[in-house]
Formats: structure tokens, C-alpha cells, sequence
């Protein structure tokens, strides 16, 4: 069974399709894609009322970025203007996420009264008042949030492609090469030779994947406005985003590994593969998109973190991961029995 | 159109199922009549106890989608193939041939009755481990190299790394395929493409080679190395089911013969039996048109 899972592979790696669909198309598409995208972004609409950026309270800004997203970006600025009955905050500038600006407004109400009343000389129920009334009037300009909510997009039709090529190849491919009769002779049990295509779709898939993904990673990193949306790429971040993407990947690959079994022909398995996909979309798209967010926004530490971000609907507002993943779960193992009964069937059409 | 023959066959129709199995007839040719044939030396059977039988075997394929039917591809079918023996299995187009040596070969399960080898009932599996299959629509890897597809052959039937490289170089020097071992597949020509199904299916050294019309396509320069080849495994004593649709081939190799008609045996015996050379011709061609009136 190894030896065959090593041949699927070995004979995907020589079929310029599969490596041209795995591979080199993610990495062609996601930066040409991307630039489409970031041309026609909108500029925000946007009120700039004052400038303040050496007085007391753009201090008392900087005193209170204390938020990771502050550190880690050098360019955040606030522009803080005291008006006649308000302190009016304009976060055009600002880089980081929505979250971190909300907390830092926080923080500046909490202290503006008494900075107000010690540097501009304000008595101190003035000021409580004033500090009440601190609000954001400009909204962060977006960064290429365009890009960034089609990340996971890419990903999902990617791995589609990753999956469906090499699943159509290991399954009607061979049988339209005849190459299936030869290998059905072979001692091995179908069981074992459906398992290593699957695996062997599976493998593509996620390689399919993780390039795509690392493709728009890497183009979202080119511009520090989007960068500082990104999760801190540490090996971990990586690998959990990978594993998410991995197990919703893997009905795609067995869907299509099923209706490549189901077809005589891999015209008539593409037919059957749009219907699949187009129903796998909308439950692992879910997922992958789930997955994808998490690569690209959530700067978490641990899994539970994770799975906790996710869940949260203000720090990512999509759906929430838990059924989802259960809706993939059915999903595959709807597609795995089918896939065993068809296995039962695959000597019945030599 | 020729009238059908009244050729006496020796048997005729179907064998009842719940009968027990003939025996072989591997009747050895007279030297005399092997002169008169077409001048090769076929090899002489060993008569020794096992080999491969089928009892009772049947076999249909489902067609249609909206109102399926079931196509009734072998009727129950009964005979036992010597060790040591070379088959030729004859008939016309849809009788059951490809799907005899299919389960002969352990790629279809039949339907009802059961395969046995060396006198006991052996399950698909076990089955290919034994049997090698050798057709013209099993085609090699066409992206792997010579050499790669027989390996592959080697460890899908779990032989040891070491003994198949062996076995491999062994092969690829008796069937001239050294010089191709490094070349893809799809890069051979069909007389080359047939020599490497034919080492990837003795890589396991199974006890009964089944050849599916191996000649298919081939030109006749390959078509006559490749019974070359034929002859030379079964003279040294390698089990043989060959199916064939020309009967110089059959007479030259085989030393015995199984002609189908609609998925029943209506002649199982020695190729002697139906005389050589020409008459051997006319008899068969009287058979299967007899079959087709």
C-alpha cells in the first residue's frame, strides 16, 4: 500500500497538470489577483480635524500603547484634537485592528481627564466630562481588506483544484490508460487501493494549499498596512492555520477521488466533480475560510485561543467553526461511505 | 457464408454446474501431427496434480442506469487447468473469454461458483498472488520508466526489494528491455510495451500465467517474438491460459483448448482433437460457426 501511495505521488510529480494545478497556478494567481484587488480599493471617507502629534495627549497615546499591534507596527498614529465640548480621536492613520483601537480608547478615556487637567489646566470636573465625551470620528482606513477576505477564498477553490486534478488522475485516469486492470490485479484489496489515492489526493490537496495560502501571505506582507493584520508567522500560528485547512480539504479530496471512481470517463467525472464541489463549497468553504481568517488575523498564542478568536464574532465575524467543522465531518464521512460502496462496486466496470 | 460444419466435437454444451469437474486433457501432440501443423515445437504438457480449476463459475455485468439489466457475460462454467499446461481459449467475440481469464486471474470475482488452485477453494487475493496476467488493456504506468513499472509490480505482490531488483535485472536481460530500463513507457513501441506487461507479470514467478490476447496490435516481427517468448515459458513448465483469436497461434503454443460460445464451454480438449494444420483451422472455424448458427 506504501508502495502505491509512493507511486501516486511519484506519478503526479511527472504530470505537468497536477503540478501546474497544485503548484505554479496558486502562485500566478494570488499576486495578479491581489493586484486587481488593491487597485480599485476605495479610499475611506474621512474627517481630519486637528493634528496634535507633540502635545500631552498624543503622549497620553503613547503612553498607552501598550497593545501588541501597537508595538509591533511603527507607523500606528493617532491624531487626538481637543474641541470646544469634546476630545475628538482620528484613527485615519491608525494600522492595527479594530479590537486594539477600541481598547486604546479605552485606556485614553480613562486617563485623559486627569493629563487634561494637569497640562491644560482644566478643572478636574471638566475634564471627567471631557473625558467622557472622547470618541473616534475618522474610522481606520482599510488596509487590503479585499485581498485579505479573499485569502481564504483562494485557498478554498485551490485546494479544489489541488484535490480534484490528482484525484481525477490516480482514479479515471487510470482507468482511461488502462492502467486500473493492472493494478487490480495486484494482491492488494480495493480498500487499500482507494485509501492510498485518497491519500495521495489528500497530500496534493493540502500542498495545493499551504502554497496558496503562503503566496497570499507573502503578497499581503508587501504592504505594511495589510501586514499589521497579519498573525505573528510563528511555527505554530502556521501549523495549526495548516491542520484547519488540511482536515476541511479532506472532503474535497475524497469527493473527488469518488466521482473520479464513479466515472468512466474524466469528462463525465468533472461533471460529477462541479456538482460535488459546488455542494463542498458551501460547507468546507466555510471551514477553510474559518481557517484561512485564522492564519491571516488572529495574532493567537495557542489552539484554544484560537478556536476561542473564532468563535468570537467581534474579533472575526464568520461563522462559527464548531458545526461547521461538524458539517465537513458528515460531509466526509457521507463521501467516505459512499466511496466504500463504490469501492465494493470498482471491479464490476474492467 | 460458409454452412456450419458438422465437425463432431467432442464435447458440446455447457457442463452442468453441480457436475463435478472434468478432468484436464492435456493430450500431447503426436510428434507426427506437430510436423504437419505449423512446424514449432509446442511444448509437452506435465501431467501433474493441481493447477487451476473453476467450478460452476458465473458471471454478469449490470448495464443500463434508468431500467438496468443484468448482461449475462459466463454462464456457469466448469474446467480445470493443468499444471504444466498450455490453454488456448477460443471463441467469438462475447463469449466470455475476457471474462474467464479475468477470473481465472483473480481481477473479477465471479458471481457464483468458485476458483481453485491446487485442488483447494482460494479466495481473489490469494488468487493474484498466484496468477499472473498478462492483456492488452493492462497497460504499464506510462509516466514511469521500464524499470519502475516492474518494481511497482514487485511491491504491490510484496516481494522483497532485494529479490526483485534481482529478478528484475534477470527479466530485463531474458526480454531485451535493459537498454529501454530507464525509459518511460509511454515512450515504447507496442512490441516493447507487451514485453514489459509480460516481465511485470512474471515478477511474483506465479504458477499460472494468463495471457489475454497478447498480440494484439503487434506487428508480425513482435507478434513472433512474443510467441517466442510464449513457447519458451512453457517449455520450462510454466502453467499457461492463452486466449487467442488466431488459431495458428493457439495450435503452434497451446496443447489443449477451451472454446466459449455465449458464455458456455462447447469444446473442451486437445488441440489433436481437432487435427493440425488446416484441418485444424477448418475444425475450429466449423466450432465457432457453428456457434454463431
Amino acid at each position: 500500500m506504501l508502495g502505491l501511495f509512493r507511486k501516486e505521488l511519484r506519478d503526479l510529480v511527472r504530470q505537468p497538470r497536477a503540478l501546474l494545478a497544485a503548484l505554479l497556478y496558486p502562485l500566478l494567481v494570488v499576486p495578479l489577483l491581489g493586484a486587481a484587488l488593491d487597485r480599485g480599493a476605495p479610499a475611506p471617507p474621512c474627517l481630519r480635524l486637528s493634528s496634535d502629534a507633540t502635545g500631552p495627549l498624543a503622549r497620553a497615546v503613547t503612553a498607552s500603547s501598550e497593545l501588541p499591534s501597537c508595538r509591533a507596527t511603527a507607523g500606528n498614529r493617532l491624531s487626538v484634537a481637543v474641541a470646544r465640548d469634546a476630545v475628538l480621536v482620528d484613527a485615519r492613520d491608525w494600522r492595527g485592528p479594530d479590537r486594539d483601537l477600541q481598547a486604546l480608547v479605552a485606556r485614553l478615556r480613562g486617563r485623559v481627564a486627569s493629563v487634561i487637567a494637569e497640562r491644560m489646566g482644566i478643572d478636574s470636573a471638566a475634564a471627567a466630562t471631557l473625558a467622557d465625551s472622547v470618541r473616534i470620528v475618522s474610522k481606520p482606513a482599510p488596509a487590503r481588506h479585499g485581498l485579505a477576505m479573499v485569502v481564504p477564498l483562494l485557498a478554498l477553490f485551490l485546494a479544489a483544484l489541488g484535490a480534484v486534478y490528482p484525484a481525477l488522475e490516480s482514479g479515471v485516469g487510470e482507468r482511461e490508460t488502462g492502467t486500473l486492470l493492472g493494478l487490480l490485479q495486484s494482491p492488494l484489496s480495493d480498500a487499500a487501493v482507494v485509501a492510498a489515492k485518497a491519500a495521495a489526493a489528500w497530500v496534493c490537496a493540502c500542498l495545493a494549499v499551504a502554497v496558496a495560502t503562503a503566496a497570499a501571505v507573502a503578497w499581503l506582507m508587501l504592504d505594511p498596512r495589510s501586514a499589521a493584520e497579519l498573525a505573528p508567522l510563528t511555527a505554530g500560528t502556521v501549523t495549526r492555520a495548516l491542520a484547519l485547512v488540511a482536515i476541511a480539504a479532506m472532503p474535497l479530496a475524497v469527493g473527488a477521488l469518488l466521482a473520479s471512481l464513479w466515472s468512466r470517463s474524466i469528462r463525465e467525472a468533472q461533471q460529477y466533480v462541479m456538482i460535488l464541489v459546488a455542494a463542498a463549497v458551501l460547507l468546507a468553504g466555510s471551514a477553510i475560510g474559518v481557517a484561512g481568517r485564522a492564519a491571516v488575523h488572529l495574532p493567537v498564542a495557542d489552539a484554544a485561543g484560537a478556536l476561542a478568536a473564532v468563535l468570537s464574532p467581534e474579533r472575526a465575524p464568520v461563522p462559527p467553526l464548531a458545526p461547521i467543522l461538524l458539517l465537513n465531518g458528515a460531509l466526509a464521512l457521507a463521501l467516505g461511505g459512499l466511496t466504500v460502496r463504490r469501492t465494493r462496486r470498482l471491479r464490476q466496470a474492467l | 457464408m460458409m454452412a456450419p460444419t458438422t465437425h463432431p466435437a467432442p464435447r458440446l454444451g455447457p457442463p452442468p454446474p453441480a457436475q463435478p469437474m472434468p478432468p484436464a486433457q492435456p493430450m500431447p501432440r503426436p510428434a507426427r501431427q506437430r510436423a504437419e501443423g505449423s512446424g514449432a515445437t509446442s511444448p509437452q504438457p506435465r501431467r501433474e496434480p493441481g493447477g487451476l480449476a473453476v467450478e460452476g463459475v458465473a458471471k454478469s455485468y449490470r448495464e443500463g442506469f434508468v431500467r438496468p439489466r443484468l448482461a449475462r457475460a459466463l454462464r456457469p462454467v466448469s474446467a480445470r487447468f493443468g499444471q504444466g499446461e498450455v490453454i488456448g481459449v477460443v471463441g467469438p467475440n462475447g463469449a466470455g473469454k475476457s471474462t474467464l481469464l479475468k477470473i481465472l486471474s483473480g481481477v473479477l470475482p465471479p458471481d457464483t461458483g468458485r476458483v481453485m488452485l491446487d485442488g483447494l477453494p482460494v479466495a481473489s487475493q490469494a488468487l493474484r498472488r498466484r496468477v499472473g496476467y498478462v492483456s492488452d488493456h493492462a497497460a504499464p504506468y506510462p509516466k514511469l520508466t521500464v524499470r519502475e513499472n516492474i518494481l511497482l509490480r514487485a511491491s504491490l505482490h510484496g516481494v522483497p526489494r532485494a529479490v526483485a531488483a534481482a529478478r528484475c535485472e534477470a527479466l530485463l536481460e531474458s526480454y531485451c528491455l535493459a537498454e529501454l530500463q530507464h525509459r518511460a513507457a509511454d515512450a515504447l513501441s507496442t512490441g516493447e510495451n507487451q514485453k514489459l506487461r509480460l516481465a511485470g507479470a512474471l515478477i511474483h514467478e506465479p504458477a499460472v500465467l494468463v495471457l489475454d490476447e497478447p498480440t494484439t496490435g503487434l506487428d508480425m516481427v513482435a507478434a513472433c517474438e512474443l510467441f517466442e517468448t510464449i513457447v519458451q515459458l512453457a517449455g520450462k513448465g510454466q502453467t499457461l491460459v492463452l486466449c487467442s483469436h488466431a488459431a495458428q497461434e493457439i495450435e503452434r503454443v497451446c496443447n489443449s483448448l477451451l472454446v466459449l460460445r455465449a458464455g458456455s464451454v462447447v469444446f473442451r480438449g486437445a488441440c489433436a482433437d481437432l487435427g493440425s494444420g488446416a484441418s485444424f483451422e477448418a475444425a475450429l472455424l466449423g466450432l465457432l460457426r457453428g456457434v454463431a448458427a
